[in-house]
């Protein structure tokens, strides 16, 4: 034993870290990835990549949601904490290891049913249809609508995932469940619509008045078993998206099922008191499809092509935590593209602290992740950790640092063969150009420390969304992390009038 | 010149198919083994220490549980991941190892060059298969990036052949007795190094899994998958390495050292100039290298295949 627990210490000796930060926590994470990077751990992509998730600060509101929901889709094993200042940094670190050494396959399934359980019951019971509906964002950004799609991969990822490989867990667990009565004229949409597939053999009966128009989440195919015809009548099922009857992958639980037929054909929109007799009789054993179905549109060549609903964010690679970008997704290119704060990351929490060349590093490494330079973004934080240390010489040699990234980015000529011409938020001007290039060089003369360069502003999100409109999902990602989201309009406003 | 090949065997008739498979398939992993642990030695800036993590991370994907999503393609999104090592590894049979492929064929190249379009079907799947946006987009891209890479690719392929007057890696080998081909032919050369890192979606080519789509058709992978996908990964780019020795840089010619240590010490050389040059450079978005593939890549390496035709016919490789 003693001989397995020593080899699986080693495995997971350099775990790979998500590092998610609330409002005003910049220092914080500045020093957490400082620490990170000394100890030369990888930064995680994706739930499905991560060992280690820390959060940095108090989530709050739909935030907090959001991270509880990323956290169901880490698998296993893996440790969480919290973190609101830099103490004992190094020892919890440590920790981590052990956790994830000592960490039982048992354990980690207990683990898994129960957050599975509880987001079943959070789902059922929450009033706010919107708070959970955000909460379905997550990094994944799984194909699904926004909501809808997030919420059911949680299923998949809890209870699902359990199928094959646990067999202890048992999705009986939940079946049986009578909604009917409590949940009259309930709103079903935004509540993670697909964890109703869990619910196996349900009854829905009774339900008449559910109002399930709009909710692109929501799709019928959930309701596996459920006795649906004849009574729900007075469903509206006319949504955005419609609410597919086609995406029968639920149908087949133990998951060998291919047949994912993605037809628009099965788009059922409207058909209220549509008789669905016919997709009953599933078989029940496993998760179940909670997913819309891609619609056509035309694309901007007017060609009819798929069009996808999507949620970016509030956590993602680079990205602004609590930003979130509501778009429709064309292939990869953004449609409709909306930008917000999730509640709970739109308080502007005072200004950010430090000084502005370590900030415009800290804006730099960002853009170089999601530029894809990984070993330029390391050396940007490695001079940006530097230059807050107390030490005279380690400050000395990370202004070297930090002219020496400064330097390489903005002489890219790679760089700027890729990221030119894209974003320009105000009109074309050639005397002033305002594009991705530019204000990245801006970042670098700042970032420099040479110039007195003045920081650029943050930029409101409706000026950004529109400048995301008819983008690539990558060049939509290099915009958004060129700029400073500006954070609650009015709020910020409020502050510097007083002040 | 196939009058060559005759009197050298192949490693299979050799050692019998089954050991021979296994040693070519050790070889493979140990040389994905040696690139991953640049990699990462580069990207970490740790150096030589990171020897040890390729085989850390192999370890803790072992012990992670896998991912499921809802609604998974699963029987293709598996044959996709599958299939991303054993192409891999299949492509190995054909790289002379001490002078002697696994087997031998009268089109060993085109065998390569099979086994690595094979990743146009495997990656896409990966990226189909989880039935999410961010792996989907991984997908489309790697297409995308396969529009550019493929073609001039090719072309370096069939320029090696052409001055070989064989398409069998061992003739190939020989042919270079005088010279080694880099130095007639270079362009070929960058374009199928270059090629490899873009068919293993690595470094600057690395945008089917980039961070921006949230590691793309890697997205929704944990445990054994990412980590089949991760290893072919690496097996493709030590096999091109040591492919890309055999056909340029004279394979295991060299004075004082054995063949092997010599055909060793290259492909190090090759995997060394990969990484460090590749990291060096920022993502390339698919859609601005097709431009420069079709525009510049294209026509230099037709150009390349003339020149080395010319050549050719006036029996310089002779």
């Amino acid at each position: 034993m003693d001989l397995r627990r020593s080899l699986r210490r080693w495995a997971y000796a350099r775990p790979r870290v998500l590092v998610t930060d609330m409002p005003g926590h910049d220092v914080l994470r500045w020093q957490v990835e400082a620490e990170l990077d000394r100890r030369s751990w990888a930064y995680a992509t994706s739930p499905a990549d991560t060992d280690v998730l820390i959060v940095l600060g108090e989530p709050t509101g739909e935030l907090s949601d959001a991270i509880d929901l990323l956290w169901s889709q880490v698998p296993t094993p893996r440790h969480t904490f919290g973190c609101s200042d830099a103490n004992f940094l190094s020892r919890r670190l440590d920790q981590a290891i052990e956790a994830l050494a000592n960490s039982t396959t048992a354990d980690a399934n207990r683990q898994t049913e129960d957050d599975a359980r509880a987001r079943l019951a959070s789902a059922g019971l929450a009033d706010d249809a919107d708070a959970s509906s955000s909460a379905g964002q997550d990094m994944g950004g799984h194909a699904g609508d926004d909501m809808g799609g997030h919420a059911g991969d949680d299923m998949g990822g809890h209870a699902g995932q359990d199928m094959d490989e646990h067999a202890g867990h048992d999705m009986g667990g939940h079946a049986g469940h009578d909604m009917s009565g409590e949940h009259t004229g309930h709103d079903m949409g935004g509540h993670m619509g697909h964890d109703m597939g869990g619910h196996a053999g349900q009854d829905m009966d009774g339900h008449a008045g559910h109002d399930m128009g709009g909710h692109t989440g929501h799709d019928m195919d959930g309701h596996a078993g459920d006795d649906m015809s004849g009574e729900h009548t007075g469903h509206d099922m006319g949504g955005r998206m419609g609410h597919d009857m086609g995406g029968h992958t639920g149908d087949d639980m133990s998951g060998e099922h291919t047949g994912h037929d993605m037809g628009p054909g099965h788009d059922m929109g409207g058909h209220a008191g549509h008789d669905m007799s016919g997709h009953m009789g599933h078989d029940m054993s496993g998760p179940v499809a909670g997913l819309p179905m891609a619609q056509t549109a035309q694309d901007r060549d007017g060609l009819d092509l798929d069009v996808l609903s999507v949620a970016l964010g509030p956590v993602l690679p680079g990205w602004p935590t609590g930003l979130v970008l509501r778009a429709q997704l064309q292939g990869d290119v953004i449609i409709d593209a909306q930008l917000s704060w999730t509640s709970g990351a739109d308080n502007e929490a005072g200004d950010i602290p430090g000084p502005a060349q370590a900030r415009a590093l800290d804006h730099l490494a960002r853009f170089l992740v999601v530029a894809g330079w990984p070993t330029q973004a390391r050396q940007a934080r490695q001079a940006r950790s530097g230059l807050t240390s107390s030490d005279p010489a380690v400050r000395a040699r990370a202004q070297e640092a930090a002219v020496r990234v400064a330097r390489g980015v903005r002489h890219s000529r790679t760089l700027a063969w890729s990221v030119a011409g894209m974003g320009h938020l105000t009109d074309r001007d050639p005397e002033r150009p305002d594009d991705v290039l530019a204000r990245i060089r801006r970042w670098c003369d700042i970032a420099a420390g040479t110039s007195d360069v003045a920081e650029p502003g943050p930029v409101a999100l409706p000026t950004l969304a529109s400048a995301l409109e008819g983008s690539e999902l990558a060049t939509a990602r290099l915009v958004v992390a060129s700029v400073e989201p500006k954070r609650a309009l009015t709020r910020v406003e409020g502050v510097r009038t007083g002040a | 010149m196939p009058e060559l090949a005759a009197d050298v065997g192949t490693l299979a008739s050799t050692w019998g198919v089954l050991p021979a498979a296994l040693v070519v398939a050790a070889v493979g992993v140990l040389l994905g083994v040696l690139v991953s642990a640049a990699d990462r030695a580069v990207v970490t800036g740790q150096g030589v220490r990171a020897g040890v993590e390729p085989l850390r991370s192999g370890m803790q994907l072992l012990l992670e549980q896998r991912r499921r999503t809802l609604a998974p393609d699963r029987l293709l999104w598996r044959v996709g991941g599958a299939a991303v090592p054993v192409v891999a590894l299949l492509s190995m049979a054909v790289v002379p190892l001490a002078g002697r492929t696994l087997w031998s064929t009268s089109a060993d190249l085109v065998w390569f060059n099979a086994m690595e379009a094979l990743l146009w079907a495997a990656v896409w799947l990966m990226g189909w298969g989880p039935n999410a946006v961010h792996s989907l987009t991984g997908g489309y891209r790697f297409l995308a990036q396969g529009l550019a890479y493929e073609l001039p690719l090719m072309f370096s392929l069939i320029t090696v052949g052409v001055a070989a007057g064989s398409l069998r890696s061992t003739d190939v080998v020989a042919a270079q007795d005088g010279l080694w081909f880099v130095v007639t032919m270079p362009v070929a050369f960058v374009v199928f190094v270059g090629g490899a890192a873009a068919f293993a979606f690595w470094g600057p080519f690395a945008a089917p899994t980039g961070a921006d789509i949230a590691g793309g058709v890697t997205s929704e992978l944990s445990g054994l998958d990412r980590l089949l996908l991760l290893a072919g990964r690496a097996v493709f780019l030590g096999a091109t390495a040591a492919m890309a020795a055999a056909l340029f840089l004279g394979g295991d010619a060299g004075p004082w050292l054995p063949g092997p240590v010599w055909h060793l010490l290259k492909t190090v050389a090759v995997v060394a100039g990969l990484v460090w040059g590749g990291r060096r450079l920022p993502l390339l978005r698919p859609d601005r290298v097709v431009e420069l593939a079709w525009v510049v890549l294209v026509p230099l390496t037709l150009l390349q295949a003339l020149v080395v035709a010319v050549l050719a016919v006036s029996g310089f490789y002779a």
